[in-house]
């Protein structure tokens, strides 16, 4: 079958057209008529060297999703306002500079949990985080571990902030106790180190929902580990 | 099932946040707020957008946001072509009977339109165009 790919931005610039017709066997899916279109006008390499999604009809579409004659399809590359939502936590600039500058990599989880820092100082570190409905567990709270999560990603940098550059606290022991189930929307993890010895921290951290009511509270020792190349 | 209306449109023409904000001015609603993204530190801004998928994109996260945050009415509008400094790209206003609601619904959509319509900016400097770097599209779908 015939199908005729939209194409945008630098992705239209490069091949000279707003679009591109591309032959599929029948049932093609999504992922061959990627590498179809790839394969023509030169825009293999640029494909590869970001990461585009597929829409069909409209609709953002997984790669293994098969397509039909009369598909509306269109290569979308990355948006350009498509802002992480972590830079946008108005504690972002601290964050940053206490915490976030001195870190390897940040977690690719961060923006899956709607992480956002709201506050960092030395030894003390608030974070925002989105609960999904993708997060409920069968009873309709959110899953515990989720919950760990957050409360483990927020006293994970209060420890950093006290410490300065050039370290990192893998946790040794965490205990979360589960007050009130958790709902799908905001939550806010408050983190502060409790001790800080030559070799291990000990922190303890909240998780409240909006109305202020805390969801669970957490303690953990984590190992203060000087990285070497600093 | 909320009977609040979704307004949604992309569009070369200049955006008025004062004509949005008067078409989600209800009775009922105690708060208005607006947001509007204006072009910064650039001579201009060249939007392009998958215009059809764009609109649908963002009426269905307006729609989304008055559900979830039962807002009496919310209203996005995307400008495409070329945006000069200080003029806006992008304004959303949102009505509902408390500011709590008006605030959180409107910083949804504002965040939700960057991260998941299918629009691209070119920044014109110089009479210079470099499109600007980005995240993969769709990437907020955790909220659908």
């Amino acid at each position: 079958m015939e199908v005729e790919v939209r194409l945008f931005a630098m992705l239209r610039e490069r091949a000279g057209s707003g679009s591109v017709t591309v032959d599929l066997p029948e049932g093609a899916t999504v992922r061959e008529a990627l590498a179809a279109v790839g394969a023509r006008h030169g825009l293999g390499e640029l494909i590869e060297a970001m990461p585009v999604v597929m829409a069909v009809n409209r609709e953002y579409a997984s790669r293994d999703d098969a397509l039909s004659p009369g598909d509306e399809l269109a290569l979308i590359p990355p948006v350009s306002g498509g802002e992480s939502s972590f830079r946008t936590g108005e504690g972002y600039d601290q964050f940053m500079e206490l915490i976030g500058n001195h870190v390897p990599r940040p977690p690719g989880y961060a923006e899956l949990m709607g992480a956002r820092p709201l506050l960092a100082e030395p030894g003390h570190v608030r974070m925002e985080f989105e609960a999904s409905d993708l997060f409920l567990n069968p009873g309709g709270a959110i899953q515990g571990g989720f919950l760990t999560v957050m409360l483990d990603e927020t006293m994970g940098p209060a420890a950093i902030s006290a410490l300065g550059p050039g370290h990192t606290v893998p946790t040794l022991e965490l205990k979360v106790s589960f007050l009130r189930p958790g709902r799908v929307g905001r939550l806010v993890a408050d983190a502060r180190v409790v001790h800080l010895g030559k070799s291990v921290v000990f922190l303890e951290a909240a998780l409240t929902d909006d109305d202020g009511n805390v969801i669970a509270t957490s303690t953990a020792t984590a190992r203060v580990v000087r990285l070497k190349d600093s | 099932m909320s009977t609040a209306v979704a307004h949604a449109r992309v569009t070369e023409e200049p955006l008025s946040v004062e004509a949005l904000a008067r078409l989600v001015a209800r009775p009922a609603a105690g708060a208005v707020v607006t947001f509007q993204g204006t072009t910064r530190d650039v001579d201009a801004l060249e939007y392009e957008a998958y215009r059809e998928m764009a609109e649908q994109r963002i009426a269905m996260i307006a729609g989304e946001a008055i559900e979830r945050h039962g807002l009496e009415a919310a209203a996005a509008e995307h400008r495409i072509g070329t945006v000069r400094l200080g003029e806006a790209s992008v304004i959303v206003a949102v009505s509902a009977a408390h500011r709590s609601e008006a605030f959180a619904g409107a910083r949804e959509i504002i965040d939700r339109i960057k991260a998941g319509a299918p629009i691209w900016k070119k920044e014109v400097e110089g009479g210079e165009g470099r499109w600007a770097e980005g995240t993969r599209a769709g990437g907020d779908d955790r909220h659908a």
